[in-house]
């Protein structure tokens, strides 16, 4: 062995580094709470869970809804990951906004060049949706309105868009979003974006080196950005920087 | 992996457990020690990921270059400056102290020689510390490590060869400012 790769190789045995006997059963649970396990054996847990709560409930005369199926489903997965009753999205959700095709995670993430991105899961579960703007591919999660998430005018809480490809000159932006239109530049977690107040639409460059445009939104003010390949807008009805704190809660 | 890739979380979970500690590895070479989100929110995405993975495949190098660019985004996110933490009072990994034990000042000068490497790494350019991290903190073969970086077996050697330089030399001026 190299004396630099040996002397690396023991540098990282002694590092401060150790298993954490609980991580597979928190993945695991992110993993079922997220439910993006593949449609086949969702269904089937579905079914388990669906005759577990019939037998669990029959003597009481309740009825088991989806949340207290949540409920337990975590309970069960070995962690406790939230107590609170989750509701399924309505699934009506996102229906109106023109956002293409409902989509679950899972069923092959709509051929996306890009992982999709989601807020934290406090805020709900979120519908998705996919589509084809002139060839630029979008995937959408609409979350519903809440007490952190005032309702927009569209009626929803926060509308998230991922764009396969990058975010143009925020100054040709302006050149076509209006001149009655705040639009301000902002940094999200340090990558360069605009805060947007107003309708807008959003130009961006295409791989093909065309510039292509998001279509206007009854917005909604926005915050959109640019991470890596990707364009990033949020809708919400939050000020500028409770919507940029929010942008930056983003994950994967 | 076959029932993984069918949605089953459970057998997922297995999988994390066997690559939990080499995934651990890579997490701190990239973001720093204290990487356990890095790590929980990269199985999770892999998981996601599955459909892509190619059957028949090395499962390791695919993980890990998840592993390295969720942590290369944490890190760039947090835009704390990288450190490497390292175990106090075992120098040498042994609990407790027999008679052929090294003294205390091998222990001090082992931990601080140790530390010396760690500064070392941690100033490399990302680039470099990547391909170390991969080779000598995760253990991939030059094979494994071209699944892991997207490139060929040759800029392998080429890249591994250029990071051992530039780590013989950081050591070097660790030595003198030391």
């Amino acid at each position: 062995m190299d004396d630099v790769g040996r002397v690396i190789a023991e540098l990282a045995d002694h590092l401060d580094l150790r298993d954490d006997p609980t991580l597979a059963d928190r993945v695991v649970a992110a993993i079922d709470v997220d439910r993006v396990d593949a449609p086949a054996v969702r269904g089937r847990r579905r079914r388990t869970f669906a005759a577990a709560l019939a037998l669990a409930f029959a003597g009481l005369g309740v009825t088991a809804g989806p949340a207290i199926a949540d409920w337990l489903r975590v309970r069960i997965g070995g962690v406790e990951v939230e107590r609170a009753e989750r509701p399924e999205a309505p699934g009506d959700l996102g229906v109106g906004l023109d956002l293409g095709r409902r989509v679950h995670l899972g069923d092959g993430d709509g051929g996306f060049t890009f992982a999709p991105r989601t807020l934290s899961r406090e805020h709900g579960r979120p519908t998705f949706w996919s589509n084809d703007v002139d060839g630029v591919a979008v995937f959408s999660s609409v979350y519903a309105a809440s007490r952190e998430l005032p309702a927009t005018r569209a009626g929803v809480g926060a509308l998230v868009q991922q764009f396969d490809a990058s975010l143009e000159d925020p100054a040709l932006m302006r050149k076509v979003i209006g001149a009655n239109v705040v639009i301000e530049p902002i940094a999200v977690n340090g990558r360069a974006g605009v805060w947007i107040e107003g309708e807008h639409a959003i130009a961006m460059r295409h791989r093909d080196g065309d510039v292509r445009f998001a279509p206007g939104r009854l917005a909604a003010n926005a915050v959109v950005w640019q991470d890596g390949d990707t364009t990033y807008r949020l809708e919400s009805a939050l000020d500028r920087d409770a919507a940029i704190a929010l942008a930056e809660t983003l994950r994967y | 992996m076959a029932r993984a890739k069918q949605g089953d979380s459970r057998a997922f979970g297995e999988l994390v457990r066997r690559y939990e500690t080499v995934a651990r590895r890579v997490a701190a070479g990239v973001a720093g020690s204290d990487a356990d989100d890095v790590v929980q929110d990269s199985f999770v995405k892999a998981y996601r990921s599955l459909h892509r993975f190619r059957d028949g495949s090395p499962f390791r190098p695919w993980l890990l270059r998840i592993v390295a660019n969720e942590a290369r985004n944490a890190r760039r996110a947090s835009g704390r400056r990288l450190s490497l933490a390292l175990r106090s009072g075992d120098a040498d990994g042994r609990d407790g102290v027999s008679a052929s034990a090294p003294s205390a000042e091998d222990d001090a000068a082992a931990a601080e020689r140790r530390a010396a490497v760690a500064t070392a790494l941690v100033q490399l350019p990302d680039r470099d510390r990547l391909v170390l991290v991969y080779r000598w903190f995760a253990g991939l073969t030059e094979a494994e490590m071209a699944t892991a970086l997207g490139c060929r077996p040759g800029t392998v050697k080429s890249r591994l060869s250029r990071a051992h330089e530039r780590m013989r030399a950081a050591l070097a001026e660790e030595g003198r400012d030391g």
